[in-house]
């Protein structure tokens, strides 16, 4: 299956703020809500931040049980060692931990969006 | 000099640190009792003052300009070209960004301001104007592509926290013959306390506490759990900075902090900065 671009999505190289990463939410979750199967590349972005990885693939992970995403979701075209792989991850992190909201007390949009 | 009110600096050296970054906030503290006039800042007395701290500069007059209607204009010494050079008069003049004055030096990091929307703008000028500075060449490329995330995550946590309309403005200054570059970031918002002190329940009650903060958090699974992922840039750009014998400074309200790889050295302010500051200096880079 092509993997469909990050940067296609957002019609930027920039993937740096929470709005752009809502819009790439926006994308993947109608896709996902159809169960259809898809592969993110992050293949051609230039800046990466954790807000933008919040805001993208922490809410999917919010939204979306896991394991569902898990096997739908695929996303590639990032080192396991650069530095955005780390913010990848730590997004998936937050919106899988149901701990998060009880911890901070707080709206879990907030959580993401912090 | 004309009949303005002036406030004349009287530092010999105005260095980016606690007395420079103070002595610049007296000057709003002087001017934002005036409205609808204009004020100037008189630094034709001294000898050397840190370019890159127009960016407080600005930041100041901007805020003047927009609650007090007030215009600020800058008395320089006849070697103060740098001040052309950078931007700050072509921003003092109603110009905005385009700075119709040459760096032929090649010594400034323009003086830039920007809209909370303008994320894109920001990166493009940290790849351009930032580490595509011939101050940094050194870097690798590794190096600069971590600083750069880490200064954007810095970006987007000031238009996602900082709470303000106001723009964000930042300006650089590279001294070939210290092999050091500065680099100086304003926002005017509200600063590290109010948050911090509510998302610490009032544990953190202090300008400098709020700013040790933001900075001495860990970076652990559980820490991102605890504390919400982003929000790294500042941790992130102290560890480098420790590593590389560089310096980072955090200004906010009353409180300036001087992180030392070993330790922190704390200052309270005579007069509040109406936002948050960051001063970072590189050295070694030649």
């Amino acid at each position: 299956m092509e993997a469909v671009k990050v940067i296609d999505i957002i019609g930027s190289k920039s993937a740096v703020s929470p709005r752009t990463g809502l819009k790439a939410y926006d994308f993947v979750a109608s896709e996902v809500n159809q169960k259809h199967s898809l592969h993110i590349s992050f293949e051609g972005v230039e800046d990466l931040t954790s807000a933008f990885c919040n805001s993208f693939i922490g809410k999917l992970y919010m939204n979306f049980e896991p394991a569902a995403l898990n096997s739908l979701l695929h996303i590639n075209g990032v080192d396991t060692s650069h530095i955005w792989y780390k913010k990848i991850q730590n997004a998936i992190l937050l919106g899988t931990n149901e701990n998060a909201r009880t911890l901070h007390k707080l709206n879990l949009e907030d959580v993401i969006f912090s | 000099m004309s009949d303005k009110p002036t406030y004349t600096i009287n530092l010999r050296e105005v260095e980016t640190n606690h007395i420079g970054v103070s002595e610049i906030l007296k000057f709003y503290a002087f001017a934002k009792q005036y409205r609808y006039t204009a004020v100037q800042l008189n630094i034709s007395p001294v000898n050397t003052m840190d370019a890159n701290l127009s960016a407080l500069v600005l930041a100041i007059a901007h805020k003047l300009k927009a609650e007090n209607k007030v215009t600020v204009f800058v008395i320089l010494a006849d070697h103060m070209n740098v001040f052309f050079r950078n931007g700050l008069i072509a921003h003092l003049s109603g110009k905005g960004n385009a700075n119709p004055y040459e760096d032929n030096r090649q010594s400034t990091i323009p003086l830039t301001s920007f809209l909370n929307t303008e994320d894109e703008s920001f990166c493009q000028y940290l790849r351009r104007d930032f580490f595509g500075h011939r101050g940094l060449e050194n870097l690798t490329s590794t190096t600069k592509a971590n600083l750069s995330t880490h200064f954007e995550e810095i970006f987007v946590n000031v238009v996602q926290h900082a709470n303000t309309d106001y723009p964000i403005f930042t300006c650089g200054q590279y001294f070939p013959e210290k092999q050091m570059l500065k680099f100086t970031l304003v926002d005017l918002g509200e600063g590290f306390l109010k948050k911090i002190a509510v998302k610490t329940e009032g544990s953190v009650s202090t300008d400098n506490e709020a700013m040790l903060w933001a900075t001495y958090n860990l970076n652990t699974t559980k820490d991102v759990i605890t504390f919400g992922p982003g929000g790294t840039g500042l941790k992130e750009i102290k560890k480098y900075c420790e590593q590389n014998n560089g310096s980072l400074h955090l200004c906010s309200g009353k409180g300036y902090l001087n992180l030392l790889k070993d330790r922190t050295l704390e200052q309270t302010l005579p007069q509040p900065l109406h936002g948050s500051l960051v001063n970072l200096i590189f050295r070694n880079i030649g």
